[in-house]
């Protein structure tokens, strides 16, 4: 018998704990459970056996086919449920599969209709698709809503699992749903072959009844639809990947860290921890310098030749008593020099016929040391001149000195 | 650019610690940046004087010995193995929790199992005190910090987690050998 709806969502909103209840015991209840829950729950004065009945001529519940007077949710009912409460369940990508292959059936179907140019199976075999479509998306849709419930639950850990516990439970996702999930979105395989198909069809049925005016709209809302699944889909997907993936990596090598330990206590339970030879493994120098020393053959063989070597007196240096380096011009010696001999219209040329023999590096350092003095003042003169020494050439404009007043 | 390897930035220091087991990170400042920034250089004076430095993909350095090992390796294996065993039975994240939690000598969990209580006198652990002292050689060894009753692990203590993914990989090729074709 047809259930009014506004009847079921009145009583469905006068007795929602009562059904959310229903719904948390997924294993069914029995006639005195039921009763009880009622009984807790009940908002008039119905009494639990006429309330009973009311959920079972609504479709909320239904007996259990293995046992008497027991009840569950109808699975419409729990759907429902769960898609309101966000805890859908993972479909299996054999599912979409199906889903998939029904696509294809509904496409050859409509490939023909539309040749043979019968309105009625074209609108039938549009509508099967649209169907199909939506409840790929909708599952797609469920299956991330899923995957992320499980994810943060194996995050919070609130039940203290242990880390292979809860790696195991990623690497189900990972391997039974992202992964085949993966395949299908894939463009190099079948599913995005089958959609390209699909949307060809579509654009063809658009143009050839561009004048059948409901025709052209079923044919334009369809395709639309196809776009939607395919960008719902991958969006699905690559939300669920960016959620599994950090937590799978970690979990992976916790799981394979941990895996080790308990190898590794195991053999030393069994074997002993000597049988393990972690020091070898370790290798941590103890800290003696034993090592390092005469390991070494090139150090080795240096000290050998180095055996029986007399060390000789070493040679005496000489302090003081001897006369300055020519080589060198005393500050003092100099500027007292210049002072007495100014003005001097060319410096440069004044050290070289001054000092003689000296090394340039030295009268470039005199040079500088006139230039920077305070005693002086100094100017260059416009024209430039070239100096010739062994081996270098200068190219300067004179600086000329003359005393400060 | 360093020419004489006598001018290699806190030689003297890196030297005393390296041979005396430590593993330098970057917790340890100037020593862990200078050997981080000459490693040929060092590695090629030590090399040159019989030492083997080595650096590890998780950034520190340390001598891998040859001759005169240090014993205390096995108790401070065992230590960190029955630790790391029992944080996974608490469902925390082993090497997250190792790397970051704060410790207290007084908590450690190996006494409390029979089975801990075996590994722990096959290695000579005997009582509180014993673990002490491993935490003391842990520390000498740069592999962990104390801070009075409690202590930290630095990041060398990879070398640990490095020993079980090698003995997993040995078993699993152990496993796969024995597979009858």
């Amino acid at each position: 018998m047809a259930i009014n709806p506004q009847s079921f969502f009145n009583f469905a909103a006068q007795n929602y704990s009562l059904l959310h209840d229903i719904f948390r015991r997924s294993g069914g209840m029995n006639d005195a459970e039921l009763s009880e829950l009622i009984r807790r729950h009940r908002v008039g004065l119905e009494s639990p056996a006429a309330l009973i009945d009311k959920l079972i001529s609504l479709k909320i519940i239904e007996p259990l086919p293995d046992a008497t007077a027991s009840y569950e949710m109808t699975r419409t009912l729990s759907v429902l449920f769960r898609f309101l409460l966000q805890e859908q369940r993972l479909t299996s990508t054999a599912v979409i599969q199906a889903y998939l292959d029904e696509l294809e059936r509904s496409q050859s179907d409509l490939e023909h209709a539309i040749h043979d140019d019968k309105h009625s199976l074209i609108e039938r075999a549009l509508d099967e698709i649209t169907e199909t479509m939506e409840r790929i998306r909708q599952d797609s849709r469920a299956n991330r809503e899923a995957i992320i419930n499980e994810v943060m639950t194996v995050k919070s850990n609130r039940d203290k699992r242990t880390v292979s516990d809860r790696f195991e439970k990623i690497n189900y996702l990972w391997n039974h749903y992202l992964e085949p999930l993966k395949d299908l979105i894939d463009v190099r395989k079948t599913m995005d072959a089958s959609l390209d198909g699909l949307e060809r069809l579509l654009k063809q049925g658009m143009e050839q009844f561009l004048l059948d005016g409901a025709l052209h709209r079923d044919f334009i809302r369809c395709s639309v639809r196809l776009v939607r699944l395919r960008r719902d889909m991958t969006a699905d997907f690559m939300e669920s990947m960016h959620e599994v993936e950090p937590l799978y990596v970690s979990l992976k090598q916790d799981s394979s860290l941990a895996r080790g330990v308990a190898r590794a206590l195991e053999r030393i339970g069994r074997e002993g921890i000597r049988n393990l030879n972690l020091p070898a493994t370790l290798a941590i120098p103890s800290g003696w310098l034993r090592e390092g020393l005469f390991n070494n053959t090139d150090i080795e063989s240096f000290l050998h030749n180095v055996r029986g070597y007399q060390p000789q007196e070493p040679p005496v240096i000489g302090i003081g008593g001897e006369a300055l380096s020519p080589r060198f011009i005393p500050p003092d010696e100099l500027i007292d020099t210049l002072r007495h001999v100014l003005p001097v219209g060319d410096v440069l040329q004044w050290l070289l016929d001054r000092y003689d023999g000296y090394p340039f590096p030295e009268l470039l350092r005199a040079y500088g040391r006139i230039f920077g003095s305070d005693a002086f003042k100094a100017g260059f003169s416009k024209e430039e001149k070239c100096y010739q020494l062994p081996g270098i050439t200068v190219l300067a404009r004179p600086l000329a000195v003359e005393a400060i007043v | 650019m360093i020419e004489n390897p006598c001018d290699l930035p806190y030689l003297d220091e890196i030297f005393q610690r390296l041979c005396r087991g430590r593993h330098i990170c970057a917790e340890d400042g100037n020593y862990y940046h200078a050997l981080y920034d000459n490693y040929d250089l060092y590695q090629q004076l030590f090399d040159r004087l019989g030492f083997r430095l080595e650096s590890h993909p998780r950034d520190f350095y340390f001598f891998r010995g040859e001759k005169s090992l240090s014993d205390a390796s096995s108790r401070m294996a065992l230590f960190i193995f029955i630790l790391m065993e029992f944080l996974e039975g608490q469902g925390e994240p082993v090497a997250e929790s190792i790397l970051t939690k704060e410790f207290s000598v007084a908590d450690m969990p190996h006494f409390s199992t029979e089975r801990y209580r075996l590994y722990m006198k096959e290695s000579g652990i005997a009582d509180h005190d014993g673990l002490e002292g491993v935490v003391n050689n842990l520390e000498k060894f740069g592999f962990a910090v104390r801070k009075g009753g409690s202590f930290r692990f630095r990041s060398p203590v990879y070398r640990f987690f490095d020993i079980c993914h090698a003995i997993l990989q040995a078993d699993q090729r152990t496993a796969e050998s024995e597979v009858p074709s």
